[in-house]
């Protein structure tokens, strides 16, 4: 009878075991590998041990201070962005009208497309010479800016791509949040004579909260996680003007092969992701085991 | 104001945002289809000037798909889909098993492995393909599809379809699994008897989704891979840094890239939707 308790490990084993594999051991390892410098030789790798050394990099790192306001610029933007545009589409969608499953299946696409390609779309509607943007501008009386070229007008696009990109899942998700508020709560309401902003601040918002804090997070964490549009796009942008931390952790890994430097970026990364991380997995666990 | 006028003026901005909502969304995509079928020297005057085409072309498919370029994007294409394929037909089943595992039983430290799987999807995938770099080349498997799929499927997939399966596994009631107890089935009967044919439809979401994740994956080959295991997304990136650009030909490539995808989210755009809300919210 004993061995009845051990048959849910049969069936966890498989997936544990990949788990193991490729997320616990490469955890200890990347650890490892922030302590010390990696060499590659033919037949393996050398590892040197360095102590804090890289971490002490971060710090005297001078392209770091304009790396994190760029992060910071970039998150923020993006973030509020697109929750400004999933929620007011939401509250669009959220009717019934001629068309609305196909306006619902068109949102989904820029998530479902992968985001390298919608990088190369962009950068070819923006490009310096021949990109349809600047045509159309420059048909409206404009000099023809090369966008990509300009630190600013890098930043502003990268930022609109990546809303492109990123708002049907959180569109997805005020939609859902929003179908759990019964009509009848407005019915009420329109009885008593509220009119339509009071309806949506005392009713709309303070219910939708959950979600919204949700979304939030969720927008967060993923945001500061861009890659491929930036990589695409600008490569981190004239003179780093759209590096990003999560985009620098790469360089220096990939570009440079300062493999140790990489992983102690990755690192202290981690830490601040982990503090929101908390707060994702205090939401999800809360809706799911109920 | 008049109640009649104010629903006549609601309906018309909301069909003036879900037009403006439509146009953001489709005109990138449409631009691009459309650039992929005009001439090179056709595109970059229509693209420069507002010149109008003359003439659409499937020039650039040729080219792309047995001409000149077909060296380049054939394979990538085939391991792409191979990728995707094997991924998802691995994922799914351990995540199914996983899952089954997770929720229908009970035993100690469920709640924090739970949470380590959501914990692992906030982490940046930066973190663990850096060791994963220096694995795969230790063990010989850099650029190779089967390590693109080893760490894909059973590294990065199965914990989230895994999470994904869950949300549905526990939406069936017990009484369902004890009825099939007192007549004496042992697990694995329940599983496949019962739970298989009430899942099918999370399965198939969960297939879905795991297909277009693989499809579009880009960081873990731009890592691991370099020309035997090159994936079409990776063929995209790689026009980064091309001298002589050809837009309408890269054009032609992203089209490709992007079929799969939004052909399944507009067939099977129900399961999408729900899918998504599922794993979102759970009320």
């Amino acid at each position: 009878m004993q061995y009845r308790k051990l048959t849910p490990f049969f069936y966890i084993f498989p997936a544990l075991l990949g788990v193991t594999v490729f997320i616990f051991y490469p955890l200890l390892y990347g650890l490892i590998l922030s302590f010390s410098e990696i060499k590659f030789v033919p037949g393996g790798i050398i590892l040197r041990y360095t102590g804090f050394e890289n971490f002490y990099k971060i710090f005297t790192d001078a392209r770091v201070p304009q790396i994190a306001n760029v992060t910071i610029g970039f998150v923020v933007i993006t973030v509020i962005g697109t929750i400004l545009l999933s929620l007011v589409a939401a509250l669009f969608l959220n009717q019934d009208f001629k068309g609305k499953k196909i306006a619902l299946i068109l949102c989904l696409i820029p998530w479902a497309i992968p985001r390298i390609a919608s990088g190369e779309i962009w950068k070819w509607l923006l490009n310096g010479s021949y990109g349809l943007i600047g045509t159309v501008l420059m048909k409206l009386g404009q000099p023809r800016i090369v966008f990509l070229a300009d630190p600013n007008w890098a930043f502003f696009w990268v930022s609109f791509v990546e809303i492109w990109i990123g708002f049907p899942y959180t569109l997805l998700l005020f939609l859902s949040g929003l179908q759990f508020i019964p009509p009848n709560l407005y019915e009420a309401a329109l009885i008593d004579g509220a009119g339509k902003i009071r309806r949506f601040w005392n009713i709309t918002l303070p219910l939708l909260k959950p979600v919204f804090l949700f979304a939030l997070i969720q927008r967060i964490i993923w945001n500061i996680k861009a890659f491929a549009a930036i990589y695409m796009l600008t490569g981190g942008g004239p003179y780093n003007a759209t590096t990003v931390y999560y985009y620098y952790i790469w360089t220096q890994t990939f570009e440079w092969f300062n493999f140790g430097y990489g992983a102690a970026l990755a690192y202290f990364f981690t830490i601040f992701l982990t503090i929101l991380a908390i707060f994702y997995i205090k939401f999800s666990l809360k809706s799911e085991y109920k | 104001m008049n109640k009649k006028l104010q629903k006549i003026i609601n309906k018309i901005l909301t069909y003036v945002i879900v037009v403006i909502l439509i146009i953001y969304i489709a005109f990138p995509l449409a631009w691009a289809i459309i650039s992929s079928f005009l001439s090179e020297i056709e595109l970059t005057r229509f693209s420069g000037e507002l010149k109008l085409p003359t003439h659409l072309t499937l020039s650039n498919y040729q080219k792309v798909l047995y001409g000149p370029r077909s060296d380049e994007v054939v394979p990538a294409m085939l391991n792409s889909a191979t990728l995707a394929l094997t991924t998802t037909f691995y994922s799914v089943s351990i995540g199914l098993l996983a899952s089954y595992g997770f929720v229908r039983f009970k035993f100690r430290g469920k709640e924090f492995l739970f949470s380590l799987i959501l914990f692992f999807q906030v982490l940046p995938g930066l973190l663990f393909l850096i060791p994963i770099y220096v694995m795969l080349r230790t063990w010989g498997l850099y650029d190779t599809l089967f390590g693109l799929f080893i760490v894909l499927a059973a590294g990065f997939e199965t914990p989230f379809i895994t999470w994904l399966l869950s949300s549905y596994m526990g939406s069936i009631p017990v009484e369902v699994e004890e009825a099939a107890k007192i007549d004496g089935a042992n697990s694995l009967q329940i599983l496949y008897r019962i739970f298989l044919p009430l899942l099918t439809p999370a399965l198939l979401t969960a297939a879905l989704y795991c297909f277009i994740s693989a499809w579009n994956e880009f960081f873990l080959p731009l890592i691991a891979a370099s020309y035997n295991a090159r994936t079409l997304p990776l063929i995209i990136a790689m026009h980064r840094t091309e001298f002589y650009p050809e837009f309408a030909t890269s054009m032609a490539i992203t089209t490709l890239c992007l079929i799969p995808p939004t052909l399944i989210v507009i067939l099977l755009n129900r399961y999408f939707i729900k899918g998504l809300l599922a794993g979102a919210l759970k009320q």
